[in-house]
């Protein structure tokens, strides 16, 4: 297992200013989001499904397994800039 | 002669001046600016404020693709885009985007380009406030591919 801490933008601040969750290594960014899901409640669901996980540098697709060294992300709401 | 490109995410007011400096051009004839504006209403309510939250490096990285996209499409082209972080009140700007081209027609195409692009891929989130003292985050649009 490794610890993966997630920073929250938008909407999520209602939450607090972040989660860390304990994931398997070498766990998809779905695995990720439905980790996230579970701790936040079943009510989080959609919200989280039709956000973003990404680094500082990419968005990161739902398919993709998180580097080993990867242990801070952050979670992009559905955007509305401008 | 190549296109030039500048971008911020700024936390101070927004000026027409920076925007018009960063794509003046003696070869080009048009400039076009956009400025998006906090509006009094939305929805019903009375807007008070509204509060940009922005992730700073993946935003400014967004902005700078937008715009490199642009200068494929309008080669030439020089573009500037800043964003507004931070709380803002009704009537201040939260983005504002010049574009300078040699002929007008080219000019409105590419600052539309830009703007439709940032409401739907830049990584900014607002949090309205309203005049009864409630706030409420914004619905968007998804970044997942």
């Amino acid at each position: 297992m490794t610890t993966v801490h997630i920073k929250y933008f938008g909407v999520f601040r209602t939450m607090g200013s972040g989660i860390e969750l304990e994931i398997p290594v070498g766990s998809t960014v779905a695995a990720v989001k439905t980790a996230l899901w579970q701790a936040l409640g079943a009510e989080h669901r959609q919200l989280v499904e039709d956000s973003a996980l990404a680094d500082n540098i990419a968005i990161l697709s739902n398919d993709a397994q998180l580097a080993v060294d990867s242990r801070a992300l952050v979670i992009l709401p559905p955007v509305c800039g401008g | 002669m190549p296109s030039r490109i500048a971008v911020h995410i700024l936390q101070t007011p927004l000026t027409m001046r920076a925007a018009l400096d960063a794509v003046r051009d003696p070869g080009h004839g048009a400039i076009d600016f956009f400025a998006g504006v906090v509006r009094n209403h939305h929805e019903g309510k009375q807007v008070s404020g509204i509060t940009y939250d922005v992730h700073e490096p993946l935003a400014l990285r967004t902005m700078q693709a937008i715009c490199e996209e642009g200068s494929t499409q309008w080669p030439g082209a020089h573009f500037y885009v800043a964003h507004f972080q931070g709380q803002l009140a009704v009537g201040e700007i939260s983005v504002l985007i010049a574009v300078s081209t040699p002929h007008r027609a080219d000019c409105f195409a590419a600052c539309r380009h830009v703007i439709e692009a940032i409401k739907t891929r830049l990584p900014v989130w607002k949090q309205e406030h309203y005049m009864d003292g409630k706030s409420a985050w914004l619905p968007g649009h998804s970044l997942n591919g």
